[in-house]
Parts: C-alpha cells; structure tokens; sequence
C-alpha cells in the first residue's frame, strides 16, 4: 500500500530536517524540499489513472473537451502552487506563501473565464 | 525514485558542518564558509533534476504547456 511508503518517507524527511536544522538550515530546507517532492512523486502517477476515467465521463455525458483540459490545467496550477506555498512557508517566509497562493488564484481564475461563458451560454439557451 | 536522496542530502549537510566546524577551529575562516557554500550548491544540484522532473510529469499529466 502506498500510505506506509507515504507515512515513510514524511517521517524520515522530519527526522533528517530535525537533525540539519540547528547545524546547517539552508541544507535542512532542501532536504524538505526532497522530501516533498518525493511525496507528490507517488502520487502523480495514481493521478493519471483517476483524470483518465474524467476524461472518459467528460466523453461520454458530452462535456467540450476545452473545459475539460481547462478544469485540468486549473487542478495542475493549484496542485504546483499548493506545493510552491508550502515549501515557502517550510522555510520561513508565509508572506511569500501568500503571494504565492494569491498569483495561484489569479492564474485560475484566468482559467476559469471561458468555463463561466460557456456556462453561460447554456443556461441562456436553456431559458425561454 | 528510491529514498536514499533523502538521507545523500543529510550526509552532505552532517558532512559540511563537520567539515566546517573543524576548519574553523584550525583558523581558516573562508574555506569554511567555502566548504559550506559548495554543501549547499551540491545539495541543490541534486534536488534540481527531482522539480524538473516533478514539473515535466505534472506538465504532461495536467497539459499545462
């Protein structure tokens, strides 16, 4: 089972960061760092499976492919700046987390404009 | 994708405090601070392949181009 991989590596990337912070900070911050990374490594591949299965929902019920690979992109950017932020605030700086987070949202509510029109557009051909 | 990146980032840490601890002992000041800038250059390196990495996977999984 992937959680005692996962429960693993987060334990032994605590203890390592323990170890490294009071002699070297900036070393114990990238062992963070690796740490994370090798946690979302484990679980981008299970990822692929479940976006696979939407994206067949997505054909069959009819769904634009655009909003779908648009609602997609909008998960990926909130998926990297979820990470940005939180090694961000790892290390000592929340403001730069926060910026962080709030450029994230700007990009998806960027994504997010033709998934309202078209949104729009339906309800309006719906109406009488 | 194994763990022992983890503990090769320790290793270098540990190994640059000592390192650095017993030079500065011995008066040479900027070899120590040398020594630990090259730890966490080495450190860094290691860890820039795993974001490429990362990003090429995630780029590809969600088509973020």
């Amino acid at each position: 089972m992937e959680v005692f991989q996962l429960i693993g590596i987060a334990l032994l990337t605590a203890v390592a960061v323990i170890i490294l912070r009071p002699h070297k900070p900036e070393i114990a911050m990238i062992v963070s760092l690796a740490g994370g990374l090798m946690v979302l490594f484990l679980f981008v591949e299970t990822l692929s499976g479940v976006i696979g299965g939407f994206s067949q929902i997505a054909t069959q019920t009819g769904v634009p492919i655009t909003l779908f690979s648009a609602l997609l992109r909008i998960i990926g950017i909130g998926y990297l700046t979820e990470f940005a932020a939180n090694i961000c605030e790892d290390s000592g700086n929340q403001s730069l987390a926060h910026k962080v987070v709030i450029g994230g949202k700007i990009l998806i509510l960027v994504m997010a404009i033709p998934i309202v029109t078209s949104l729009i557009d339906i309800i309006v051909g719906v109406l009488p | 994708m194994g763990i022992e990146i983890i503990f090769r980032i320790a290793a270098i840490g540990i190994l640059a405090s000592v390192v650095s601890s017993v030079l500065k002992q011995s008066g040479k000041d900027e070899l120590a601070t040398f020594v630990s800038l090259s730890a966490v250059i080495i450190s860094l390196l290691l860890v820039l392949d795993m974001v490429a990495d990362l990003f090429s996977t995630v780029r590809n999984l969600f088509s973020l181009y």
